[in-house]
């Protein structure tokens, strides 16, 4: 379990160069350097307040949680706050972490909280407009396959299919269909049971389908 | 395979792995509009792709980490403040107490409407029209006085000793 979050920490071991070029083609990096017991070793001792160990835990997570934090939030200045105050979280609440629990989750449940109270405190719901959203996909579409798009044509693509979804349902679409996790780590993320995770899921991708429809017709109306 | 049947699959076909089995290639290739939605569904998963493909990148990865070292070294953290075996007894007591209160709470609420349906049988007024009667009543019932011997005070005979007990007395003696 946990598979697909642990595999997104970024590999800063020798033998990563392999994991290198699998992230610049598929972005889900396998942490070899963060096996659980060794995971739970440096947990162990940043409860104790050792600071190095806490360093390495932010190395190695803090481009999974920006990432995610970018995906909720669509700016980069925010998502950076976002990913600071969630580390910072992290830190003040190691000591009521439970050991007997995954700690992943309970992480990214920090990680996700923060993004989603900035968000809300920012009030930034903005509806991209469907010419601009067909646009910037083109643009992308257009390019080499292997080439990402850049973080603003991230914003705006992401924007324009869940911008106009509600909050719970655009957090288990972005974390199940855009982070890739399984709805088991997405329960245990948000907290919610496996009928509301699987609700959300439904009515977000019903509304993110019409969308992208919409967006195909706008496309195929202008060639 | 019905046009319906496709719908579904192309439905979940835009967000998961769904395998194109023989049967749909054969509706697709007989129903101009299927064929259509199936593009469609295609083109909107090959956009998916593109979104989870796309990793937002930060600027400066050690900036932020030596922005979150420098706030941590500011703060007391890592090590517990409470331990968590304690954590979790003063939580169960905390739930106790909360059980407690709100028991003991319960106890009041009822004594206190038995009495003022009493008073309004007794006196034809309501108990909490009267500020000083539903003083009284709180009165009463902080002497752990039981329902029972309210009854009995209550009738007329014993009715100059309940008042006694009570700031009723002056109350009625002002009258």
């Amino acid at each position: 379990m946990f598979d697909s979050l642990k595999e997104k920490a970024v590999p800063n071991t020798p033998d990563g160069f392999l994991l290198f070029l699998n992230f610049t083609v598929y972005p889900l990096v396998a942490a070899k350097n963060m096996m659980p017991e060794n995971l739970q070793e440096t947990i162990r001792s940043i409860r104790n307040g050792d600071h190095a160990a806490f360093r390495k835990l932010v190395t190695i997570y803090q481009q999974p949680a920006y990432s995610l934090s970018f995906r909720i939030l669509g700016n980069e200045e925010e998502a950076r706050d976002a990913v600071q105050e969630s580390f910072i979280k992290v830190w003040r609440k190691i000591g009521s972490y439970d050991p007997s629990r995954d700690f992943i989750p309970w992480m990214y449940r920090i990680i996700a909280n923060t993004s989603t109270d900035r968000l809300r405190t920012i009030h930034r719901h903005t509806m991209v407009p469907i010419d601009l959203v067909s646009q910037k996909l083109e643009e992308v579409m257009q390019r080499d396959s292997s080439t990402a798009a850049d973080n603003r044509e991230i914003a705006i693509l992401i924007e324009g299919l869940t911008g106009m979804l509600p909050e719970k349902q655009r957090l288990v679409f972005i974390l199940r269909d855009i982070e890739g996790m399984t709805s088991n780590e997405v329960e245990l993320i948000t907290e919610m049971t496996e009928t509301s995770v699987k609700s959300n899921l439904y009515h977000a991708r019903k509304c993110v389908r019409e969308r992208l429809l919409r967006i195909l017709e706008k496309e195929r109306a202008i060639k | 395979m019905k046009c319906r049947d496709v719908e579904k699959i192309l439905e979940r076909m835009v967000f998961e792995d769904v395998p194109v089995d023989a049967g749909l290639k054969e509706h697709i290739a007989s129903c101009p509009v299927c064929s259509q939605a199936f593009m469609d569904a295609l083109k909107a998963r090959e956009v998916m792709g593109v979104i989870r493909r796309s990793v937002p990148e930060p600027r400066d990865l050690d900036e932020i980490t030596d922005n979150i070292m420098y706030a941590i070294q500011q703060e007391p953290g890592g090590k517990a403040i409470i331990p968590l075996v304690l954590q979790r007894f003063l939580a169960a007591a905390s739930v106790a107490l909360l059980l407690l209160f709100g028991y003991e709470q319960y106890g009041v609420v009822r004594k206190v409407t038995a009495l003022e349906t009493k008073f309004s049988e007794t006196r034809g007024e309501s108990l909490y029209s009267n500020p000083q009667r539903l003083a009284s009543a709180l009165d009463i019932n902080r002497a752990g006085i039981s329902l029972s011997e309210i009854e009995r005070f209550i009738s007329p005979k014993n009715r100059a000793r309940l008042l006694s007990l009570t700031s009723l007395k002056s109350n009625d003696q002002r009258k």
